[in-house]
């Protein structure tokens, strides 16, 4: 809450002693479009409404119609601040991803809005393929904050397996957002949280994963990132930790989770 | 007309459930509209009289 944040931390108690029932969010809504309507009462009881006549006589509320919600909404963004982030869609979410937004993100500019606690991405499988990438992103990171490793379900480590560019307008935006972001993410590791084996360490680049993996170039129907995150049968990172039950793991259901 | 939608079906919903952001939503929102259509309304009869 943002009063909290203000450190008006009597705002609550002011709602709780007003006696409305009201939880202090919906108070101050009410109460500022009550302020607004009393005193344009008022003003036009006063002033304006005897000046006209008949059915103009409506007009004047126009003015009020037009304050009150304002002020209503107005005082909302500052009350209801919450949510933002569970609000937002996968495509908003991925507009970093897709190089469609530069620099920092605006709703990690503000600390109230940053959450640096593990993350339950819901939605669909783009929406995690959003999240995966855009976690290990350089630029969505606030400076300051200690690098993070990603520990991977095995379900969402068949998401990575099945993960394509993303053409937009015969544009691929991946390409070009990894060949951006490949020399900045080069100390992240992650993790699958289960048997906490290693999938991949070192540079994150899935552009540059699909060009040299053989897989690849054998097989361009299949993700050729199976190498990468350890889930093929070959050299991936996950057989050199020596883990004997990483091999049977399925790609359903579950989680990225970053700790 | 938005006036009366306001004033009859959407105070009634807000009255029914105070507490709801979308009841309020609902309100704050028509009573916007109705708000816009009365001030042009004004400034349009205000425009025609003077010219």
């Amino acid at each position: 809450m943002l009063f909290e944040f203000v450190d008006f931390a009597n705002a609550r108690l002011a709602a709780a002693l007003a006696g409305f029932r009201l939880p202090s969010g919906i108070f101050w809504l009410y109460f500022s479009g009550s302020l607004l309507l009393v005193a344009g009462l008022v003003k036009i009881l006063k002033d304006e409404l005897p000046q006209t006549h008949g059915l103009d006589k409506i007009m004047p509320f126009g003015r009020l119609f037009l304050a009150i919600p304002l002020a209503v909404f107005g005082t909302e963004h500052f009350t209801n601040t919450g949510g933002y982030r569970e609000h937002r869609s996968a495509l908003d979410s991925g507009a970093g991803v897709l190089g469609l937004l530069r620099g920092s993100r605006s709703d990690r500019r503000s600390p109230e809005h940053h959450r640096p606690d593990p993350v339950a991405v819901g939605g669909n499988a783009f929406g995690r393929h959003v999240f995966f990438i855009r976690t290990l992103d350089r630029h969505t990171r606030p400076p300051g904050t200690p690098q993070q490793s990603a520990f991977l379900d095995p379900h969402a480590a068949g998401d990575c397996l099945q993960r394509r560019r993303f053409c937009l307008c015969g544009i691929s935006w991946e390409e070009r957002a990894h060949k951006r972001r490949a020399r900045a993410c080069n100390r992240r590791t992650i993790f699958r949280r289960h048997t906490r084996s290693v999938l991949w360490r070192r540079t994150f680049s899935a552009s540059r994963v699909c060009s040299r993996s053989s897989a690849a170039r054998n097989h361009p129907g299949v993700g050729s990132r199976t190498r990468a995150v350890g889930l093929s049968s070959g050299h991936g990172a996950g057989r050199r930790r020596g883990s004997p039950h990483r091999q049977q793991e399925s790609a359903a259901g579950g989680q990225p989770v970053w700790a | 007309m938005i006036l009366l939608l306001v004033l009859f079906v959407y105070l009634p919903i807000l009255v029914a459930s105070p507490t709801d952001l979308v009841s309020l939503n609902y309100f704050a929102d028509t009573l916007l509209f109705s708000g816009a259509v009365l001030v042009l309304a004004n400034a349009l009869r205000e425009r025609t009289a003077a010219g």
